[in-house]
């Protein structure tokens, strides 16, 4: 062994061990964050005396203000499924558009997506404002006055967002599926009855389950990720791009994996 | 000093930000009833020292006990009980920006009297309004306001639920001499009271008005504290580079402190 690599190999390892502590204490203070954001939120109802106006706008913000965006990718997920699933000579015949339609709308896309768009929409403004309320320190004004942060300002935005995103995912189900048929009437007229009955008869409880689970636990997600990183603001603004793209990145990340697992999970 | 005439009390506190050490197993005891004020250098740690001593910012060692109990010995509910008594004012106000004026100082008074009326919190809202000066802005948002403006708005926040001790970090900054005067013939009020303040302030003439006790600080250690008629008579020469300082900065409005400090000469 060269002299130079005896002298990196112990850099090397402080560094990966460096990482490994930290990556480790980051878990468990993530996993202390959603611990108290739980219990918290089974308190929400008899600690918040304010908090109810925040979870009215938050829903507002996230669940109605975000229902174009999601109607517009709905509609066109259902229209190119049906447009693709037409120029496969047997897909009607044999119902192979309809498992298409619900593997896609409500098993797979249907949720990932709506997560997406709740993510880039909420998820940044969330990490955005609570990190500028900790520069700003409106935080410890909250604690001046009495208010749990966690309670007045966390609690009524994973509830939030988290009853957001199951309303939206159900919408952007309904939505796409709705916009298929109305689709399909222009490429292969098929009678309402017939269509929609071959849909639900491929809407199995399993798939029904995988796309609600799916919803509630990327809402958890998204509004924890970015709640957490908002709160790792310290003095700076210029902090606040930084972390805005740290609570996205890791958000992205975690819903695709939570996505993969949740299938994998379903499938057996 | 006794801890039962004590309002605050930092025991061997430690205290650092990153690798910058701030303090280290200070120990200072704020007396209950008075009004004590902490001078020093820009970033001495006067208004981290606030922080600690209001338990909004918790030392990495020692205990901080407040009211006769250490802020982390209580539970929640005993914290808001104790928040409820206390009213703090940030040195750069520190309003709620998504909240306009009168939300900012309505809130406090909602979370702790949520029995209060409509018509009960409105017109305590402007009682206390009434007492730091606050023109008529309810709708406005505190973006709009200039930074004395929106000190007064942190003041009225800070006293809208009648407390019994108020952390006040440089609450004169900003404002107009008239405004000014208002704050401190409302601090000299409260405390005929008999009620606490704890100041952090940079102004001398705040400090003469105002001040029973005096604490003089510099690179995160008390170098003098006590009545102020004995701290402005100190003979350590640290003590009096600062307060020469502190006073050759805010010459014009040194004449009280100078006062003070001519009658502390041999």
């Amino acid at each position: 062994m060269s002299l130079t690599s005896g002298e990196e190999h112990p850099n090397f390892l402080a560094r990966w061990g460096s990482a490994a502590f930290e990556l480790t204490a980051n878990l468990f203070y993530a996993f202390g964050f959603f611990w108290n954001v739980l219990l918290e939120t089974f308190h929400f109802r008899s600690r918040s005396k304010v908090g109810t106006q925040v979870l009215v706008m938050q829903i507002l913000f996230t669940g109605v203000n975000a229902l174009f965006i999601i109607t517009l990718i709905a509609v066109s997920l259902g229209t190119v499924i049906i447009f693709y699933g037409n120029q496969i000579p047997t897909a009607v015949s044999t119902n192979l558009v309809y498992t298409i339609l619900i593997t896609v709308i409500t098993r797979e896309l249907g949720p990932l997506l709506t997560a997406f768009i709740v993510m880039a929409r909420s998820g940044v403004a969330i990490a955005t404002e609570l990190s500028s309320m900790v520069v700003t320190h409106e935080i410890e004004a909250y604690l001046a006055v009495g208010i749990n942060p966690i309670s007045y300002l966390v609690v009524p935005r994973f509830l939030g967002v988290t009853l957001s995103m199951i309303a939206l995912n159900l919408y952007f189900n309904v939505s796409g599926l709705a916009a298929s048929y109305l689709v399909a009437q222009f490429i292969h007229p098929i009678p309402a009855s017939e269509y929609f009955s071959q849909l639900m008869a491929q809407l199995t409880p399993n798939a029904v389950s995988l796309s609600v689970v799916k919803s509630l636990i990327f809402g958890i997600v998204i509004s924890l990720v970015s709640s957490l990183n908002g709160f790792r603001a310290q003095q700076s603004t210029t902090e606040i791009p930084v972390i805005v793209i740290r609570a996205v990145g890791q958000g992205f990340g975690l819903l695709i994996v939570v996505n993969i697992l949740l299938t994998l999970a379903f499938a057996g | 000093m006794n801890s039962s005439s004590a309002c605050a009390e930092l025991r061997e506190v430690t205290f650092h930000t990153g690798q910058v050490l701030l303090f280290e197993n200070l120990n200072l005891s704020l007396a209950k009833d008075r009004c004590t004020v902490l001078m020093g250098p820009a970033g001495c740690g006067k208004s981290t020292i606030l922080k600690i001593a209001a338990g909004l910012i918790l030392p990495q060692s020692g205990s901080v006990i407040f009211d006769q109990k250490s802020w982390e010995a209580r539970n929640e509910e005993q914290t808001i009980a104790v928040r409820a008594k206390t009213g703090f004012v940030f040195q750069n106000a520190a309003l709620w920006a998504n909240k306009t004026i009168r939300q900012n100082i309505e809130l406090p008074l909602q979370f702790h009297n949520p029995q209060f009326s409509r018509a009960q919190i409105e017109d305590r809202v402007r009682e206390a309004a009434r007492q730091v000066g606050l023109r008529e802005v309810w709708d406005d948002r505190p973006s709009h306001l200039s930074l004395g403006e929106q000190k007064l708005v942190s003041f009225a926040r800070a006293i809208v639920n009648d407390p019994e001790t108020l952390f006040l970090d440089d609450p004169t900054a900003g404002l107009d001499n008239q405004l000014k005067e208002r704050l401190l013939a409302f601090i000299e009020d409260f405390r005929r009271q008999g009620k606490t303040v704890i100041l952090v302030t940079q102004d001398p003439s705040v400090t003469a008005r105002v001040a029973d006790d005096l604490a003089i600080m510099r690179d995160g250690q008390i170098l003098a504290f006590g009545p102020i008629h004995e701290v402005v008579q100190s003979q350590d020469s640290r003590v009096i580079e600062i307060l020469t300082s502190v006073l050759s900065q805010a010459a014009t409005f040194s004449q009280d402190i100078l006062g003070l400090l001519s009658e502390g000469q041999p």
